[in-house]
């Protein structure tokens, strides 16, 4: 790290503690940027003196080196973590690696992160999450197989979402045997115990829809933890697939698990901590150290309100690795900045799925369209 | 065998024996209706690589291909080869047409399996073949083509493969080494077409305000086919002498690639190989991403045309002289060439120990296919000589 990177570390982490202390939804959009455009700038520096590469894409894909807007500061497409190694700190500081599961077929992302960047994506994540579930930590059934957190030397994207919300909850029980299948004991000791009061359930989307709605729905079971919260992530691919939609998963999962409260999140291995919670009119808000730009695919330009593109997510946390500024696969809407009749102030957004790869043409029968 | 039969007969009824002549009149009839029906197909002008095979196929060009295939040696007759079975690519739908007739026009009998993926242009095609089929004249040619689906590990494929006296594979390479590991008979003949990738070689130095145009669209005629996904399109453009009207034939390239329908996620494609070569620092200028992307590399990476999004893309490689472009290696196929000497070309390959490149076609004509393609010359690949001293 350059010396007047590291000069101003101390800035940045001032600045940066002051952001905790703030409600993650309480400032304006304005006032939002005013606050993270500096920590944001800062981190393009600290990336562009200690990852070369990020240093070239920088330089070659984007004009000035000076941004003012979110929308000028250099992205890096989330792929290239598939790619490439990118870290901006030296291997003996790497804590752990991040490895998100990966579709077939390609490499999975791998993200490396150093303790204090860990630290920080612990600490985003307990911010954004004890608005939406309060302080106290809830008997917590985690709806996938132990076996995920067992396998200590692949750090999975999957187990690393579990272990970090294990966090908010106690007497966690998995819901899922190593094969997959419902673990009906557990279950049942779960419910039995904890009827009638204040519950958390966790798991990914279609491991939630596949492994537990599905076999409670041919069982002709159904759970009641009425006074339970389901929080759920995680891509809608394969739901999209079986054309399960939205308001029908929430549904069908109110009936199953008997829970009042579905709520969402949109997050990714590549920027854990900063997540986008899915508010009471189902739309997904930016936290104040977080934030989301929509990108035009066919210009890359930024888009207007209500115009779908591709998402750009920011964020302040990742130190170790060059992933403040991502351009996501994803497609998304920009709904509003301020003005989510939830009150929370700031950008919201949705989620549209993934962005159709293109189909692949060749000579070839197998070749899978490159990288 | 889950063998469903698509155009002409089922393998196990063709008629045996029943092999014509080499260059058999009643076959060039054929495609001559072949080629008709094509150019005069409704559907024709949405599906320009319709109206390419219905051209190819013109009696008049295909004599020209007699010609040039030599056979008029005295004490030298050509013969067919037998049973040929044809693997076609799954995306490039017209591609197995081409070899298929170079097939029938030796007077073999043909199998062609046809991808499960069938696209539009496929069913026409297909929708031809049957109403060709039906007529009177053709229905010897019918006993004698097969043009069926089967899963890939299904038996059809090992049985048939055993009985055939060629094998005609597209594929990647995987899927190239996976069927010519079938069984098949100690004199089966492989002609395998495997994953390979084009350039072209531009002298910037007759490069003026009066040609601009008529290289942009010959360059886009070269690129936009196939989306560019084709082994024979251009992804490396190399670049000998005067930039000065290099940036006006970028934007010239642009303003025809403007009407292209491309996949939403196109740029985005171009996007993540531009940042991987930029951070793996195998590019040191700036990408123009845009209509028509230009990606330029400081050097030859394998892993970059390995790794092409097709789509309107080409990497861009500063050279000095004409004989730099053998940095390119064995997977090469066509280098098509603007501005440059014939003779200069001829010169190079005589000089330089290079494998690959096995078309030097002027730019404009990267997707014409000929009979001699990938190194092979597909008539004396697909038929036997016997020598009458």
């Amino acid at each position: 790290m350059s010396e007047t990177a590291s000069g101003n570390r101390e800035l940045f982490d001032r600045d940066l503690e002051a952001l905790w202390s703030a409600d993650p939804y309480v400032l304006s959009q304005a006032d939002k940027q005013a606050l993270i455009m500096p920590l944001l700038s800062w981190l393009d520096r600290h990336h562009r003196s200690a990852c070369p590469e990020y240093e070239r894409v920088a330089r070659l894909g984007f004009d000035s080196p000076v941004a003012s807007r979110l929308e000028d500061l250099p992205y890096l497409a989330v792929r290239l973590f598939k790619l490439l190694s990118l870290k901006s700190v030296d291997d003996s500081e790497i804590f752990k690696t991040l490895q998100s599961s990966g579709t077939t077929g390609q490499s999975p992302a791998r993200v490396f992160l150093d303790r204090r960047t860990s630290q920080l994506q612990s600490r985003g994540l307990v911010k954004i999450l004890q608005g939406s579930l309060g302080k106290a930590r809830l008997p917590m059934l985690i709806v996938d197989s132990p076996a995920v957190l067992r396998d200590r030397k692949l750090y999975t994207a999957r187990g690393a979402g579990i272990q970090g919300l294990s966090f908010f909850g106690r007497d966690h029980t998995y819901a899922l045997d190593e094969a997959m299948q419902p673990n009906w004991e557990a279950i049942e000791g779960f419910m039995d115990k904890y009827a009638g009061q204040p519950v958390l359930v966790f798991g990914f989307t279609y491991m939630v829809w596949l492994h537990l709605i599905l076999p409670l729905e041919a069982e002709g079971r159904v759970l009641k933890l009425d006074q339970g919260t389901l929080l759920h992530s995680g891509g809608w691919k394969k739901l999209e697939d079986q054309k399960v939609g939205h308001d029908e998963f929430m549904q069908r999962a109110q009936h199953s698990l008997g829970v009042q409260r579905v709520t969402n999140f949109y997050g990714m291995a590549e920027q854990v901590g900063s997540v986008f919670v899915e508010c009471e009119r189902g739309h997904l808000h930016a936290p104040v150290f977080a934030d989301v730009v929509v990108r035009n695919p066919s210009d890359l330009t930024p888009s207007p309100v209500g115009e779908a593109g591709l998402l750009q997510v920011l964020s302040v946390l990742p130190l170790s690795y060059p992933g403040h500024s991502l351009l996501t696969e994803d497609l998304g809407t920009l709904l509003g900045e301020d003005d989510c009749a939830c009150g929370r102030k700031g950008r919201y957004f949705q989620i549209l799925g993934r962005m159709p790869r293109a189909e692949v043409r060749g000579c070839s029968d197998t070749h899978q369209g490159g990288l | 065998m889950a063998l469903t039969v698509l155009a002409g007969k089922h393998p196990d009824q063709q008629g045996k024996c029943k092999l014509s002549r080499c260059f058999d009149p009643g076959r060039l009839a054929f495609c001559r209706d072949l080629s008709n029906a094509l150019l005069r197909h409704p559907k024709a002008r949405e599906h320009p690589e319709l109206v390419a095979l219905g051209f190819w196929l013109r009696d008049s060009h295909l004599r020209q291909l007699q010609q040039k295939s030599g056979t008029d040696s005295p004490g030298l007759v050509r013969r067919p080869l037998g049973l040929v079975l044809h693997f076609a690519p799954a995306n490039v739908d017209t591609l197995f047409v081409y070899s298929w007739v170079c097939s029938l026009l030796m007077g073999n009998s043909n199998v062609v399996r046809l991808s499960s993926q069938a696209s539009v242009v496929t069913g026409l095609l297909l929708d031809v073949l049957n109403e060709l089929f039906s007529r009177p004249e053709h229905t010897g040619l019918a006993e004698q083509n097969s043009f069926v689906n089967f899963p890939h590990d299904d038996p059809a494929a090992s049985s048939l493969s055993l009985q055939a006296h060629a094998r005609v594979i597209w594929g990647g390479d995987d899927a190239v080494q996976a069927i010519r590991r079938l069984p098949c008979g100690p004199r089966c003949r492989d002609i395998p077409f495997t994953d390979r990738y084009s350039a072209a070689v531009i002298n910037g130095d007759g490069l003026d305000s009066s040609n601009l145009q008529s290289l942009a669209e010959r360059l886009w005629r070269d690129v936009h086919t196939y989306s560019q996904m084709a082994c024979s399109s251009p992804r490396i453009l190399f670049w000998l002498g005067s930039t000065l009207h290099r940036e006006a034939l970028w934007s010239a390239v642009g303003d025809l690639a403007g009407g292209e329908a491309w996949e939403m996620a196109r740029l985005n494609e171009h996007l993540v190989v531009s940042q991987w070569l930029e951070a793996a620092g195998a590019s040191e200028a700036p990408a123009q991403l845009g209509q028509f992307s230009v990606l330029p590399l400081s050097g030859f990476f394998p892993e970059a045309l390995k790794n092409h999004p097709g789509q309107g893309l080409c990497y861009l490689c500063e050279i000095d002289e004409l004989t730099d472009v053998t940095i390119l290696d064995d997977r090469c196929q066509t280098l098509g060439y603007w501005g440059v000497e014939r003779e200069q070309l001829l010169n190079v390959l005589e000089t330089a120990p290079i494998r690959g490149l096995e078309r030097i076609v002027p730019i404009g004509s990267a997707l014409e296919f000929s009979p001699w393609w990938d190194g092979m010359d597909l008539f004396a690949h697909l038929s036997c000589f016997t020598v009458v001293q």
